[in-house]
Parts: C-alpha cells; sequence; structure tokens
C-alpha cells in the first residue's frame, strides 16, 4: 500500500530525511514512530505530495505516487497532526462539503453513520469555531473515512483527546483495519502504538533506525531480557555460579526470588531450567520481563544518538 | 477531467457561499455606494438653475468610483485567499484530496469573478434606480461599461491571485499587494510630475528619470489591473465596437496569463505557510 | 533588506529629487541657431510657430500640406513662460539646400523648395485657410492683389463721391436756410443728396507668396534633414517628424452659449455628451464639422515646445456647418425647428450690470450695430416634463439629418438627489437578510 525506496528531503543542505525505504502491507496497521524532528512530518507530507522529495520514490496503493495523481489521493483518507477547518462552517455543512468534493455517493447517510461514530451526532449544527480540540479530531477522522477510503494516513489521531474519545477512535481505527482498510499511524503516544500496530518503524534523525513487527522489534533492538524466578527455597550463593554462563549478563537474587539478565541471541530459558534443577531447586514460577515498545523506542533512539556522534552504522547491534 | 470540473464546482460552491455569509463583501458595496451618491449629489448640486453642465456620462465617474471600490475589495479578498488559507492550513487539507493546484486557483477565480458579477448586478440595480429618481440616465453605454466591469475585475482577481500564490501569509499578501499598487501609484505620480516640468527646467539626471518613468508608465499599463479599468472605460466612451472587443480580449487574455501563473507558482511554492 | 530601509531609501531618492528641482537652472539665453518656421495645417487653418533645437520632433497632420523653412535666427530663453523664444526681427537668415525625408532608414524624398500662400477665403480673421502652391499661388496671390486694387479704385471714387456729396449737402442745407428765411412754409420740396455707399473690403485675403518645403505625407514617422550643394547636411538640421491623423473624423460638435452667461460658452463635441439642465434654460447652439486628434500630437503640432498627455484626445473645430435646420424634440416628436439667426446682446443700464439677449432686427440694424453671434436657439421653459430631449440637424435644403450631430438635452430632477444615500443601503440590507438567515441555521 506504501512503499517508498531512498526516499530523501533536504532543506538547504541538511537531511530531513535520509534514504528511507517503508514498506507497507495490506490490511497493516503500521506505527510509524520516532522523536520530535525525526522526520515523521516531513515523511508524511511527502507521501500527501504536499512536499516534493528531493530524492527517491513513492508508490501508493501500487502506484508510482505524484502530487497531481488525485485519483490515487481519493483512495486515501488523512488525519494530520494539526486540525485545520473552515471555522465558519458547521461539521455537517464541512462533511457534506468533503463529501462533495470526494462525490462519495449516499453521503447523508455515511455522513450520519460517521458523525454517530465519534460521537458528534448532536453538534453537527454548531459552527466549526465552537469546537474544542478533542470534538476537532473527531471530526478529522469522520472526514478522513467519509469517502471509504483503502489507506488511512494518521497523525497523531488520539492526541488531545479524552480517554473515553481515545477508545473510540481506537476502537474505530481497528474496526476500519477489520473491514479491510490499512492503516498508517504516526504517534508520539506509544502506548497506542503498541495497543494498535502489527508493524512498526523507527526514524531518528530522518535515518530509518528499525522497521520490523512489534516482537521482533523488541527482541532485535534489545540485546538483553529479564528472567524472573521463584525458586522454593533462599538462593544463597547459588546464584554466583550462573556466571558460568557466558550469556548470563547479570544477576540478582532476594530471598526465594531471582532475576537474571540474559542474552537475547537465542532463548535460554530450558538451560536455567535445568541449572536450578541440577542444584536441587524447584522452580514455582519463571516469567520474563518484557521491554515495552516506549522503553525500546528510547533505547534505540538514544543508541541511535550515541552511535550516530560516533559515526557508526546505527543498524548493527553489538 | 469532469471529476476535475466537480471538484471545482464544489470549492466553487463553499467559496461563494461563505463569502456571502460575510459582511466585507456587502460592506465594500454599500462603501461604494455612497461614495456614488455623494458624486452624483454634488453633480446635481453643481447644476444651478438657468445653468448647464455638459457632461459625457455623468454615471460612468460614479461607476468608476463604484468599480474601483469593489475591485480593490476584490483584490485585497483574492490576493489573500491562497495565503490565508496556507496560513490557517485549510489549504493543505484539501490537497490531501482530489484538489489540484488548477482546480483549486480555477475555483478561486471563479468564486471572486462571480462576486464580482454579483457585485455588478447590485451596482446596475443601483444605477438603475439612481438614474430613475435623477433622471441621470440608464444609457446602453453604462451597460456597457458594467459589462465591460465584468472583464476588469476577472483582471483585478487574476492578479490578486497571483500575488496570493507568492506569498506564504496574509500579511505579506497584503504588504506585497500594497507595494506594487503603491509602486505603480508613485511611477505614474512621478511621470506625470516631471510632464509638467519643461525639460528646460530639469537636470540631465531627472530628463533621465522622466524617460525611465515614461518606459515604466508604459510597462505598467500593461501590467496594472487598473490600468485596464481606466482603458476599459474610455473605450465605452469612445464608443468603438473594436476597442471595446479588443479591450475585451486584451482583459481575457491578461486574466488567463495570471492564472496559468498562479496555478505554475502554487504548484511550485506548495500549500504551507 | 526590512521594509524601513526601503522607506529610507525612498525617502532620500524623493530628497534629492526635490533638490535636483530646486537647484535645477536653464543655460543662458540668446544662441544663433537653426530653426524650422512652421506653417503646418491644424485642422481647419494653419498654425504659425517654429521648432528650437531643443524640440527633437515636428508634427504634423497627415496627407496635408504644411509647410518647413530652416532659418538661422537667434534663440532665448524666456524664463517667465519657460519657452524659447525666437528673435526673427534680429536674425532672420534662410538656409538653402535640399530637404531630405528619410523613413525606415531610407531616403523617400529630396523636397525642393516651393512657392505658397495661405488663402482665407472669409478674410484675414476668418478661421478657415487653404495653403496654394507654385503658379496656383502666384494666381491667388495676384487675383487678391487685383481684388486690392479694385477697392482702392472705389476707395478713391467713394471718396471723390463723398466730397460731391458734401458740396451737394451744403448747397442742400443753403437751399433750405434761403427758403425759410424767405418766409416759405411747408414741404419745401427740394431733393435731399444721397449719400454715396462706401465699398465693401475685399471678402478674402492671400498671404504674400513665400518659400518653403512643403510637407505632404502619409502617417507614420520619418526624419527630415537639410542637405547642401556639396553633400554634406547642416548641422542641427536633423529633426524626427511624425505624421498622425486623426482618429475620428466626420461628426458634428455644438459650441454652446447659455443665455445666462454669453461669455462662457461651452462646448458639446463628443457624440456621448449629454447636456445636463435642472431648469429654465435658453441655449443657442454653433454647430461644428470636427475630428478628433491626439491632445500630445495635437498640442504639439500647434506648438512643439507645448505639452500634452499621450492616452487623451480633443475635438478640433474644422469648419462652422452652415445651411442646416436645428431640430429640438423628444422622441419622434418636435418640439421646436429652429433655424439660424443673428442675436444681438443688449446690456441692460443701470446698477444691475446684465445683458439681454434679443433677436437682431432691422431696427438694430438701422442704429447700425452689428449681431453680436448668429446661432440656433433652443428655449427650455420651466414646465417642460423632466426627462430626455434630443437636438439634431438636418439639412435645410434636402432634409437629410447630418451625421453624428444628434444630442441628448437632460432635464434632471435635482430634488431627488437625497434619496440616493438611501438607495446605497440596499446591499446592507441583502447582506442583513442573508446573514440572520444564516445565522438562524447554526446552533450555539
Amino acid at each position: 500500500m506504501i512503499q517508498t525506496i531512498g526516499l530523501t528531503k533536504e532543506f538547504n543542505g541538511f537531511k530531513a530525511v535520509d534514504n528511507l525505504d517503508l514498506r507497507v502491507e495490506k490490511g497493516d496497521i503500521y506505527g510509524f514512530l520516532g522523536p520530535n524532528g525525526a522526520g515523521k512530518s516531513t515523511t508524511i507530507m511527502m507521501l500527501l505530495g504536499l512536499i516534493p522529495p528531493t530524492k527517491g520514490e513513492i508508490y501508493l496503493l501500487g502506484e508510482p505516487f505524484h502530487p497531481r495523481n488525485v485519483a490515487v489521493k481519493r483512495r486515501i483518507g488523512v488525519v494530520a497532526e494539526n486540525q485545520y477547518f473552515y471555522k465558519e462552517m458547521t461539521a455537517q455543512e464541512y462533511l457534506i462539503f468533503f463529501a462533495e468534493l470526494y462525490q462519495v455517493p449516499n453521503s447523508q447517510k455515511r455522513i450520519d453513520s460517521l458523525l454517530e461514530a465519534v460521537g458528534l451526532s448532536n453538534d453537527r449544527n454548531k459552527k466549526l469555531g465552537a469546537y474544542s480540540k478533542g470534538m476537532q479530531q473527531k471530526l478529522a477522522f469522520a472526514r478522513a473515512l467519509l469517502h471509504d477510503p483503502e489507506l488511512l494516513i494518521l497523525d497523531e489521531p488520539v492526541a488531545n483527546l479524552d480517554p473515553t474519545s481515545i477508545k473510540q477512535i481506537r476502537d474505530l481505527i481497528e474496526e476500519e483495519n477489520r473491514l479491510g482498510r490499512t492503516v498508517f499511524v504516526s504517534s508520539h503516544l506509544l502506548s497506542e502504538v503498541e495497543r494498535l500496530c502489527k508493524k512498526v518503524a523507527i526514524i531518528n534523525r530522518g535515518k530509518l533506525l528499525a522497521e520490523d513487527t512489534m516482537e521482533n522489534i523488541k527482541r532485535k533492538l534489545t540485546d538483553t531480557i529479564l528472567l524472573e524466578i521463584e525458586l522454593n527455597r533462599e538462593i544463597s550463593e547459588v546464584g554466583k555460579e550462573l556466571t558460568q554462563f557466558p550469556f548470563v549478563k547479570n544477576w540478582h537474587a532476594e530471598g526465594h526470588r531471582i532475576e537474571v539478565e540474559l542474552e537475547t541471541d537465542r532463548d535460554h530459558r530450558g538451560e536455567i531450567s535445568r541449572f536450578f534443577y541440577e542444584k536441587g531447586f524447584l522452580i514455582l514460577a519463571m516469567k520474563t520481563k518484557e521491554m515495552s515498545l516506549e522503553e525500546a523506542f528510547i533505547t534505540i533512539t538514544q543508541q541511535n544518538v550515541s552511535l550516530l556522534t560516533r559515526g557508526e552504522d546505527t543498524h548493527e547491534k553489538k | 477531467m469532469m471529476k476535475n470540473g466537480k471538484v471545482m464546482k464544489t470549492l466553487l460552491k463553499r467559496d461563494l457561499l461563505y463569502a456571502l455569509y460575510s459582511w466585507g463583501y456587502y460592506g465594500a458595496i454599500f462603501a461604494s455606494f455612497l461614495a456614488s451618491s455623494f458624486l452624483l449629489k454634488n453633480f446635481l448640486d453643481a447644476i444651478r438653475e438657468e445653468d448647464i453642465l455638459v457632461s459625457a456620462f455623468p454615471l460612468n465617474y460614479p461607476l468608476y468610483i463604484t468599480l474601483i471600490v469593489i475591485s480593490l475589495y476584490l483584490v485585497i479578498m483574492s490576493a489573500i485567499s491562497i495565503s490565508r488559507e496556507r496560513e490557517q492550513g485549510t489549504l493543505e487539507v484539501l490537497f490531501y484530496g482530489p484538489v489540484t493546484p488548477a482546480s483549486f486557483l480555477w475555483s478561486r477565480y471563479l468564486k471572486d469573478l462571480t462576486l464580482g458579477i454579483l457585485a455588478l448586478a447590485f451596482t446596475a440595480l443601483y444605477f438603475y434606480v439612481a438614474s430613475v429618481l435623477t433622471n441621470l440616465g440608464f444609457t446602453i453605454g453604462l451597460a456597457k461599461a458594467l459589462i465591460m466591469g465584468i472583464f476588469l475585475i476577472s483582471c483585478v482577481v487574476s492578479f490578486g491571485l497571483f500575488i496570493s500564490s507568492l506569498t506564504g501569509r496574509m500579511r505579506s499578501s497584503i504588504i506585497t499587494l500594497m507595494a506594487i499598487l503603491g509602486a505603480f501609484l508613485a511611477i505614474q505620480f512621478v511621470y506625470n510630475m516631471l510632464l509638467g516640468i519643461e525639460k528646460e527646467s530639469l537636470s540631465p539626471s531627472l530628463l533621465y528619470l522622466r524617460q525611465t518613468t515614461s518606459y515604466l508608465f508604459r510597462g505598467i499599463n500593461w501590467i496594472s489591473p487598473f490600468a485596464y479599468l481606466s482603458r476599459g472605460l474610455d473605450s465605452v466612451i469612445l464608443e468603438n465596437r473594436t476597442l471595446y472587443v479588443t479591450h475585451v480580449l486584451y482583459c481575457v487574455i491578461y486574466s488567463l496569463v495570471f492564472v496559468f501563473l498562479s496555478i505554475y507558482t502554487m504548484g511550485k511554492r506548495g500549500v504551507k505557510a | 533588506m526590512k521594509w524601513y530601509r526601503y522607506g529610507v531609501l525612498l525617502l532620500v531618492g524623493m530628497l534629492t529629487l526635490g533638490g535636483s528641482l530646486a537647484i535645477a537652472q536653464p543655460e543662458s539665453p540668446f544662441k544663433e541657431q537653426l530653426v524650422y518656421s512652421l506653417t503646418s495645417f491644424n485642422g481647419s487653418s494653419f498654425s504659425k510657430n517654429f521648432c528650437p533645437q531643443s524640440e527633437d520632433t515636428i508634427y504634423l497632420i497627415a496627407h496635408e500640406n504644411s509647410v518647413v523653412t530652416p532659418v538661422k535666427t537667434i534663440v532665448y530663453y524666456w524664463p517667465i513662460t519657460r519657452r524659447y523664444m525666437a528673435g526673427f526681427s534680429t536674425l532672420n537668415e534662410r538656409i538653402n539646400g535640399k530637404l531630405e525625408i528619410v523613413h525606415n532608414g531610407k531616403v523617400i524624398a529630396t523636397q525642393p523648395e516651393q512657392k505658397y500662400v495661405l488663402y482665407y477665403p472669409k478674410g484675414y480673421w476668418s478661421e478657415k485657410a487653404v495653403m496654394y502652391l507654385d503658379e496656383e499661388a502666384e494666381n491667388y496671390y495676384k487675383k487678391y492683389k487685383q481684388a486690392v486694387d479694385v477697392f482702392n479704385q472705389k476707395l478713391r471714387e467713394y471718396y471723390q463721391a463723398m466730397e460731391r456729396y458734401r458740396e451737394v449737402l451744403n448747397r442742400f442745407f443753403e437751399e433750405v436756410r434761403r427758403r425759410r428765411e424767405a418766409g416759405e412754409e411747408g414741404p419745401l420740396n427740394i431733393p435731399i443728396p444721397k449719400e454715396p455707399k462706401a465699398p465693401d473690403f475685399v471678402d478674402f485675403y492671400t498671404s504674400e507668396p513665400a518659400s518653403g518645403f512643403i510637407l505632404n505625407l502619409p502617417p507614420g514617422k520619418y526624419e527630415i534633414r537639410l542637405r547642401r550643394d556639396d553633400g554634406t547636411i547642416f548641422e542641427g538640421s536633423e529633426k524626427k517628424l511624425f505624421v498622425f491623423t486623426s482618429r475620428r473624423k466626420g461628426g458634428v460638435g455644438y459650441e454652446i452659449i447659455p443665455g445666462n452667461r454669453w461669455t462662457k460658452k461651452e462646448n458639446c463635441d463628443d457624440p456621448s455628451w449629454i447636456i445636463h439642465a435642472v431648469g429654465k434654460n435658453d441655449l443657442y447652439f454653433n454647430p461644428y464639422k470636427q475630428e478628433e486628434y491626439n491632445e500630445l500630437y495635437y498640442n504639439k503640432l500647434v506648438d512643439p515646445q507645448e505639452i500634452g498627455r499621450l492616452e487623451r484626445f480633443k475635438w478640433v473645430h474644422i469648419d462652422p456647418i452652415e445651411n442646416v435646420t436645428l431640430l429640438f424634440g423628444r422622441g419622434k416628436e418636435i418640439l421646436q425647428t429652429v433655424e439660424r439667426t443673428p442675436y444681438f446682446v443688449k446690456q441692460i443700464p443701470g446698477p444691475e450690470l446684465g445683458y439681454e439677449i434679443i433677436q437682431y432686427d432691422e431696427e438694430l440694424k438701422k442704429k447700425g450695430y452689428q449681431p453680436t453671434f448668429e446661432s440656433y436657439k433652443v428655449s427650455l421653459p420651466p414646465h417642460l416634463p423632466k426627462t430626455d430631449y434630443q437636438i439634431s440637424l438636418v439639412s435645410s435644403g434636402s432634409g437629410q439629418p447630418e451625421e453624428k450631430s444628434e444630442r441628448t438635452v437632460r432635464m434632471l430632477k435635482k430634488e431627488n438627489a437625497p434619496y440616493l444615500y438611501l438607495v446605497a443601503f440596499l446591499p446592507l440590507f441583502v447582506g442583513v437578510v442573508t446573514i440572520i438567515g444564516r445565522a438562524t441555521k447554526i446552533e450555539k
């Protein structure tokens, strides 16, 4: 649905986006992450044809993209980071205007259902100038979905929303995805991306740091995993013997409980179980404490920063 | 092509409707009529009992003033029409979808032109009532001048759109517009001032300045939309059909050139402020 | 650059401009110069002027004879009128050579000098003049000289007749006195001597034959220069020549003498011009054939040092139109049919210091008064309905309408003028209805 090859944007010699390769498959909910100034918005603007790339290619919905390719644009729905409305219009008039622009058949029915879905039915005849930020965000969602697009590009879709509205929108996105729509989400709310997205791309300083499924990202981009083990008795000095394993990075014991930090090259849980069994311990519980996307994101981007400052390749993890 | 036409129609409908919901439009027409009423009353007061006043079209000067006021309003409106949307961000939302610089600019041009035509319809009504009241005469010449007004407004609007396509923000649009119009007026003023002084009274540098401003003045006559306004109304007064049609053609060419330039500039300049 | 910097630059520019204007001084006067003495056709007559070195272009009307004569004279600058003057009485040296006319870089004609006269068919002070060349010029001048000779002869005869008349008159009074003193009463039956009539002066005028280079060219841009017999060009003889034609011709223009201010005439020349009136009027119309010329070109034609506006045009009266009848009417209805009539402006004695325009009649003629003007009088009575009226001319003989002679006389309803302000509120009213209509559809 979206593919970029070597996408680059330079502003007066500064590379805002640097050789970016993205691939969003049909049916994906694709998260696009990066800290402020990473090049996310520039990438989205290029995807929407609002600014021309300096270099590289964009394919949208399987076709090479050109800003004047209106046929492709008609198949995309967009919710931008900042909402811009004609403040003198009412929500109803606003959606009718866009329905006419996109030539939506049975537009009034569609408008009614979307206003219902985003919870703005009762405010449809209010001027948009009187709308709160949250209401505007919801209306932008309704507008983006109005023409039944195949691809949804969402830039910070739940920013400015209260928890109830966030859930409403999240459900709507999931519902639209279930209906076969591909969703490309750029967000700083990592928890939201984590909940919604099947696949994630992380960029910093214009460069792509990682693009994979959520699990793989977390696994690939963190070099240790924390194993929490509950034993039947106190561990005492046995813990020290764990250091004989080269994949054990660190350990910390407290009473019956021990935390072992392992390398992530492969699954070492079997070897650890056997060790404690041979030492006469009974394992009451064992669980992997996973790194959240947020922790991974911070780790990755920080590493990336430090690596970049040393001039090393950011993709290679030691 | 047909879909583009529908997009244009939708944009035109929205823009036109919401322009009609604003006070500015009616205020501008009201101001122009007030100025016209003042001029007409003065004209009538100037003719004493047992006296005469010979004048070509007494309604033409008030019409000229009305056209100037309406044109000024429309040139400012069109000059900020793109930059305002750029600044407010609404332009970018349109361009997510099926809107292109061409469909957007043509719709804007048609919207401002339609507003101009509506204002001219008001003007026609005003002058008709004024002529019934005072017997100043709603002549064929006046009707021709009103029709010419459509083409003159077309020039004004396309010029304004071009200014707007160049600038990112409303403030810079207005400053640019005022600077250009001010420069036109300044050149005209200096030209007329130096023309009124005998060559012998001028130093070589001032003679050079007079020559330069004379060339600039001739250039302005082709660039300034307000020069088309004067020339267009002159062609009505002269009752020369060929000249009239030629002026209409000039206006059409002028408008097309500036709309296409605006489309090109907007394509290059993008939708961001 | 910031905007204020442009402002500073503009200010500096304006100060420089102002300063330059203040210190600009003309050159010192009195210079010997080659100038072109001009006798230029101006539509009806000939304008006489000269083109100093300061002017690089001579303007002439196309397809009409005009004369340029190169002379060496004293030229001086007259600061009061800000123009160059020529001292022809001090120095007026003709320059011999041949005039070359250049068009598009090629010499299209080499002109020898020709003799010419100006013939004024209605006398020296009349507005109309015709130029005759060569043999015809000689003939017209001869005709004029002969007419003057005949007049002089008649004048001599008149003086002799007057002398005889005075003698007869003296004898007449002597006889009357003698017979009355003799006691004769009642009619004396002595024939009253008849006073001889003074001969009328020649009713046309022909100027003395002069010579110059005759230019009669189609419209366009040319150059002229004077070549000596040895092939060299006289320094300062090169001038640009701009030959132009009228923009519109064939119409009728009116000079209007308003009854309430007869010395301040109005013109209604352009066919689009309308005569607006509000009350009772007496209007005296004088129709003219006219042509429309560019203001700048025409002004420069009449006087090369004159200024004008390139974008403006002016009507020039060519000939008075005679043998026509003026019709005043409303629509197709003719209200007044007016013939050309002589009028006399009679001053009203006493403190009023006014005047009265009366028809010139036999009584005034007997009193020796001449008509003040001849004109077509149209009266607009106060009860005339306030609407549009038309004037037009038809030929007195055939009744054929004169082309483009129609003008509108519009009676205005001045009393309704204040209501115009009310009409101005119309758009605001529509705006209120539209905006309130919209506001009712919106929820707060």
